[in-house]
C-alpha cells in the first residue's frame, strides 16, 4: 500500500524543526488522481483520470461514490458552503451532486464533448465551466448565466476573482476577464502564446499564468500590464498563491520558484529558488494560514517549507520504499489548515494531520 | 533557436508509447487505413486521435476527435510551435493507468506536419511519456499528380514521411507508378515506399517502424547517395551503318538531348566510360536537329520534337559495332524506339540514371557523402547558421559522421531547427566516412556540398 514515510532529510538542521506531520489515513480510487477537494465541512472529494469520484467524510469513510462522466472525469468543485460537488469531463455536461445525500442535482450541457474546468464562485453559488472554447455560468440550480464561445481557442483553464465578480480564462492568445453580469463585455489581455493554468492573487490585483513556453506572467489587472518571467527549464503548470497576495510560488521544473510581488512587484527582481529534489515538482499549495508552502513532486516525495526563513525544507518525506514510488498529483489543504490531502499518479489518496 | 534535444533513442529500453503520425490528401485513404488497423486483430490497444470527429470506442481501441489548434511561441521561433491540442489530450491520456500499446494520430489533408513533429521535441512532458515512431503518409497513386506540384502542403507530407503508402495502385499502370515512385524518391529519399490497393499494408509496414530512432537514422538507400545524371536512360544496341532510326511521338517536351557513344563491348565497364563522356557531353551547347535529321556519333544534340505524328532521326554511325544512346528523357516519355528498316531493335542492355531536378522551388533531397574526419567545432557553426538561415525549409535530416577524436560514428537526425546526436557505436573495421541527408525546400545542392567539405579536418 502505498503511503508516506516520516524520514529525516540529509541535512540535520530541519529535522529539528517542530513541525509534525502525522498520517491519518489513505485510500485507493483506483486511477491517477485528477482532482482533490475538501468541503468547507471537511468532506474531501477525490476524482480519478478514468472517472469516479469518491466524496470521503471526516473518518474517510465512503460517503458517496460517483461514477462521474464517461470518458473519465477533469475537475472537481465544491460550492462555498460544501454543499454541492460540481464536476466535468469528457462528456458532454457538467453534473452537480447534493454534498448531504449524493443527489445528483442538476446536470447541464457545456458546450463541447471535452469538459475542462469546473469552479464554484468563492462568494455565491455561480458555477463557471470551461469545455473546448466556450465558458459557461450557471446559476446554482443550473439556469444559464452566461455562455462566451469566441476564445478562438480551447480553455486550458479558467479562475475567479477573489470577490467573485468575474472569471477569467486562459487559450492561445492570451487570457479573457469576463465579468459575470452578462450585459458587460469581456476584457482581452493579448499575448502571443499558450497559458495553461491560471491564478487571481488572493487581493485581486495580479493574474499569474504558467504558459507553455515555459514562462510565467504577471498582469496587473488595474493596468492590463504584462510581465513575463522565463528561465524555467519547462512548461509551468503549478501556481500557488500565498494568501498575503506576496508570493507567488510556481513549479516548471525542479525548483520551486518563488516570485515577491510586495513593493514595486516582480518586475526586475530575483526570485527565491528553492531545491528539494531533483525531480520535477508535480504540485503546489500554501496552507490557508500561509505559514507553510508544501510541494510534491514526480516521484512522490513531498517538501514542507517556509519561504520566508529558510530555503531548505523544513520537511521531506518520502514515499515508503516499499510501496508505488507514485508521483504526486494534487495537494489539497482543509479550510483549517490542520489536514493535508495528497492525490497520487497511481490513485491513492492519503489524508495527514500537520501540527 | 537551434536545439539539442536529448532523447532516449535505444530501442530495446525505451518502453515509451509509441505515436504514429497519418498524414496524406483527403482520399488517399486514410481512414480506410484507420479503420483497418482499428478492426484487424493484432491484439494491441491503440488510441487515434482524429481532426474533427466524435469520439468513438471501438472495442477496446479508442478514437478522440479533436480540433487542429497551433500554438505559436512569442519567441518567433518556428520550431517551438506546437499541436495544443495534441498536448491536452495525449497528456490526458498518458495519466491513465490503462495504457494504449500505440497512439495513431491522423491529420487533416492539408496539415502541416512540422508541429505536430516539433510537439513530440519540445515539450518535455510528451518527449518523457512518448515517443514519436514514424510519420506516415498516404499518396493516392491516381490523383497526386494534381496535388505534387501545387500544393506545399503535400509535398511537405511527403518531405516528412519515414514510409509513404502508395495506395490506390490498382487505379493507374505500371508505367505511372513507376513515375510517381521516382518522383517521390526525389523528393525524400531515405522514406520507405509501400504499395497498396484500398490501404491494404502489413500493420507491421507502418507501425513501431522506429523512423525517429537514432539507431536508423542512415538506413539510407545506397541509390539515394549515386550521383545525379543530366540524362535518364541509356540503351545499348548494335547499329549497322545507314540502317538504325530513332522514331519518336510527340511527347511532354518540345526536345530532347540525346548523345551516341560507340563501344568496345557491352560490359559495365566500357559503359561506365561512356557515362562520363556523355556527362560531359551533356553540359555543353548542343546543335538542334529537326526530324529526318541525323544523330551523329560522340556529339551531343538536341532532338526537336515539336512536331506532330512520327519523327524519324537517322542513326549516322560510320562502323558497325556496339553504341549506347543516352537520352534526356526517359524514352517512354516520347515513346522513342530504336528501329531497323520497320522492326524494333533489341537493346542489349538499358540502364535508368537518376535525373537531376529540373525546378529549385521543389522539395529534394539532397545526399553528401564524404570521406575524412570532421572538426566538430567547424560543423556546429556551419550547421548553426545553416539552420539558422534554412529551418524552416528543411523538413528532415539525418547523418552519421566521422568526428575527429571520436571513436565512435556520430548519429544524429534532426527536424527544422531542431536536431539530436550521440554517439553510438564504434568504427571498429568499418572505414571512416560521412553521410549526412538533408530533406527540404529550395536546397542548394552545390553550397550544402562545399559548406560539409568545409567542415572536414585540414
Amino acid at each position: 500500500m502505498p503511503g508516506l514515510l516520516n524520514r529525516p532529510t540529509r541535512r540535520g538542521k530541519e529535522s529539528r524543526s517542530k513541525l509534525n506531520v502525522t498520517p491519518i489515513w489513505h485510500a485507493d480510487i483506483g486511477d491517477y488522481v485528477q482532482g482533490l477537494a475538501w468541503s468547507a465541512g471537511g468532506d474531501l472529494a477525490a476524482a480519478s483520470i478514468s472517472g469516479p469520484i469518491v466524496a470521503f467524510d471526516h473518518n474517510s469513510d465512503r460517503k458517496h461514490q460517483w461514477p462521474g462522466h464517461g470518458f473519465g472525469t477533469t475537475a472537481i468543485s465544491w460550492n462555498r458552503e460544501g454543499t454541492r460537488l460540481a464536476s466535468v469531463g469528457q462528456g458532454q455536461t457538467v453534473q452537480v451532486y447534493d454534498g448531504a445525500s449524493g443527489q445528483l442535482l442538476w446536470e447541464e450541457p457545456v458546450g463541447t464533448a471535452w469538459g475542462e474546468v469546473a469552479a464554484w464562485s468563492p462568494v455565491a453559488n455561480v458555477l463557471a465551466t470551461a469545455a473546448g472554447r466556450t465558458l459557461t455560468l450557471f446559476d446554482g440550480d443550473g439556469v444559464l448565466i452566461r455562455s462566451e464561445d469566441g476564445h478562438g481557442s480551447t480553455i486550458s483553464d479558467l479562475a475567479w476573482s477573489p470577490d467573485g465578480s468575474a472569471v477569467a480564462v486562459t487559450h492561445y492568445g492570451g487570457l479573457t476577464i469576463w465579468p459575470v453580469d452578462p450585459s458587460e463585455g469581456g476584457q482581452a489581455l493579448s499575448w502571443k502564446g499558450s497559458s495553461l493554468r491560471l491564478a487571481w492573487s488572493p487581493n485581486g490585483a495580479y493574474i499569474a499564468t504558467g504558459d507553455q513556453d515555459s514562462t510565467v506572467h504577471f498582469w496587473e489587472t488595474a493596468t492590463s500590464l504584462d510581465l513575463q518571467m522565463w528561465g524555467y527549464p519547462t512548461k509551468v503548470l503549478q501556481l500557488a498563491w500565498h494568501p498575503s497576495s506576496r508570493y507567488l510560488a510556481t513549479g516548471g521544473g525542479p525548483s520551486i520558484v518563488v516570485w515577491d510581488c510586495g513593493g514595486k512587484g516582480p518586475e526586475n527582481t530575483t526570485p527565491v529558488m528553492l531545491d528539494g529534489n531533483e525531480e520535477h515538482v508535480s504540485a503546489l499549495a500554501y496552507r490557508p494560514d500561509g505559514s507553510l508552502l508544501v510541494s510534491g513532486y514526480d516521484d512522490g516525495r513531498l517538501c514542507f517549507w517556509n519561504p520566508g526563513k529558510s530555503k531548505r525544507p523544513l520537511l521531506a518525506l518520502e514515499p515508503k520504499p516499499d510501496g508505488d514510488l507514485a508521483g504526486i498529483s494534487q495537494l489539497s489543504w482543509s479550510a483549517d489548515g490542520q489536514r493535508l490531502a495528497i492525490g497520487h499518479a497511481n490513485g491513492a489518496v492519503a489524508v495527514v494531520g500537520v501540527g | 533557436m537551434a536545439t539539442a534535444v536529448a532523447s532516449p533513442s535505444d530501442e530495446r529500453t525505451d518502453n515509451r508509447v509509441p505515436i504514429t503520425v497519418l498524414t496524406g490528401f483527403l482520399g488517399s485513404g486514410k481512414t480506410t487505413l484507420l479503420n483497418r488497423i482499428l478492426t484487424e486483430q493484432h491484439g494491441m490497444r491503440i488510441a487515434v486521435i482524429e481532426n474533427e470527429f466524435g469520439e468513438v470506442g471501438v472495442d477496446q481501441d479508442l478514437v478522440i476527435g479533436a480540433e487542429e489548434e497551433i500554438f505559436e511561441m512569442n519567441n518567433g521561433c518556428i520550431c517551438c510551435t506546437v499541436r495544443g491540442d495534441l498536448i491536452r489530450i495525449l497528456g490526458n491520456l498518458m495519466k491513465r493507468k490503462d495504457r494504449f500499446d500505440a497512439i495513431l494520430i491522423e491529420t487533416t489533408g492539408v496539415a502541416d506536419p512540422g508541429p505536430v513533429v516539433q510537439t513530440f521535441f519540445v515539450d518535455d512532458q510528451m518527449q518523457e511519456q512518448l515517443r514519436l515512431d514514424a510519420i506516415v503518409t498516404l499518396v493516392d497513386a491516381k490523383h497526386i499528380g494534381q496535388h505534387i506540384d501545387s500544393s506545399s502542403e503535400a509535398q511537405e507530407q511527403i518531405a516528412f514521411a519515414d514510409i509513404i503508402v502508395l495506395n490506390k495502385t490498382d487505379l493507374v499502370s505500371e508505367r505511372d507508378l513507376v513515375e510517381v515512385e521516382t518522383r517521390i524518391r526525389s523528393m525524400n529519399a531515405t522514406a520507405k515506399t509501400i504499395r497498396a490497393s484500398n490501404a491494404m499494408v502489413d500493420l507491421d509496414q507502418v507501425l513501431n517502424v522506429h523512423g525517429f530512432s537514432l539507431d536508423r537514422a542512415l538506413d539510407i538507400d545506397p541509390k539515394f547517395l549515386e550521383p545525379e545524371y543530366p540524362f535518364e536512360w541509356a540503351g545499348v544496341y548494335t547499329l549497322t551503318p545507314g540502317k538504325d532510326r530513332l522514331i519518336c511521338q510527340h511527347g511532354p517536351d518540345p526536345a530532347m538531348r540525346v548523345y551516341l557513344a560507340p563501344l568496345r563491348d557491352a560490359s559495365d565497364t566500357d559503359l561506365e566510360g561512356a557515362i562520363h563522356a556523355a556527362t560531359l557531353a551533356f553540359s555543353g551547347e548542343a546543335e538542334t536537329v529537326a526530324s529526318g535529321g541525323k544523330i551523329p556519333s560522340s556529339v551531343a544534340v538536341d532532338l526537336a520534337l515539336t512536331g506532330s505524328g512520327t519523327m524519324s532521326f537517322a542513326m549516322n554511325v560510320s562502323a558497325p559495332g556496339t553504341y549506347a544512346l543516352f537520352t534526356e528523357h526517359h524514352p517512354n516519355e516520347f515513346r522513342a524506339d530504336v528501329q531497323t528498316v520497320d522492326s524494333s531493335l533489341e537493346i542489349i542492355a538499358s540502364r535508368e540514371f537518376k535525373p537531376e531536378h529540373e525546378h529549385d522551388d521543389e522539395v529534394t533531397s539532397v545526399g553528401i557523402e564524404l570521406a575524412g574526419d570532421l572538426d566538430v567545432k567547424k560543423l556546429n557553426t556551419w550547421l548553426q547558421r545553416l539552420l539558422m538561415n534554412q529551418g524552416p525549409d528543411i523538413f528532415r535530416m539525418k547523418g552519421v559522421l566521422s568526428v575527429k577524436g571520436e571513436d565512435r560514428r556520430f548519429v544524429f537526425q534532426g527536424v527544422h531547427m531542431l536536431f539530436d546526436g550521440q554517439p553510438d557505436r564504434p568504427w571498429g573495421a568499418e572505414p571512416r566516412h560521412n553521410k549526412m541527408i538533408f530533406i527540404g525546400r529550395n536546397l542548394d545542392r552545390a553550397a550544402l556540398n562545399e559548406g560539409f567539405a568545409s567542415c572536414l579536418v585540414s
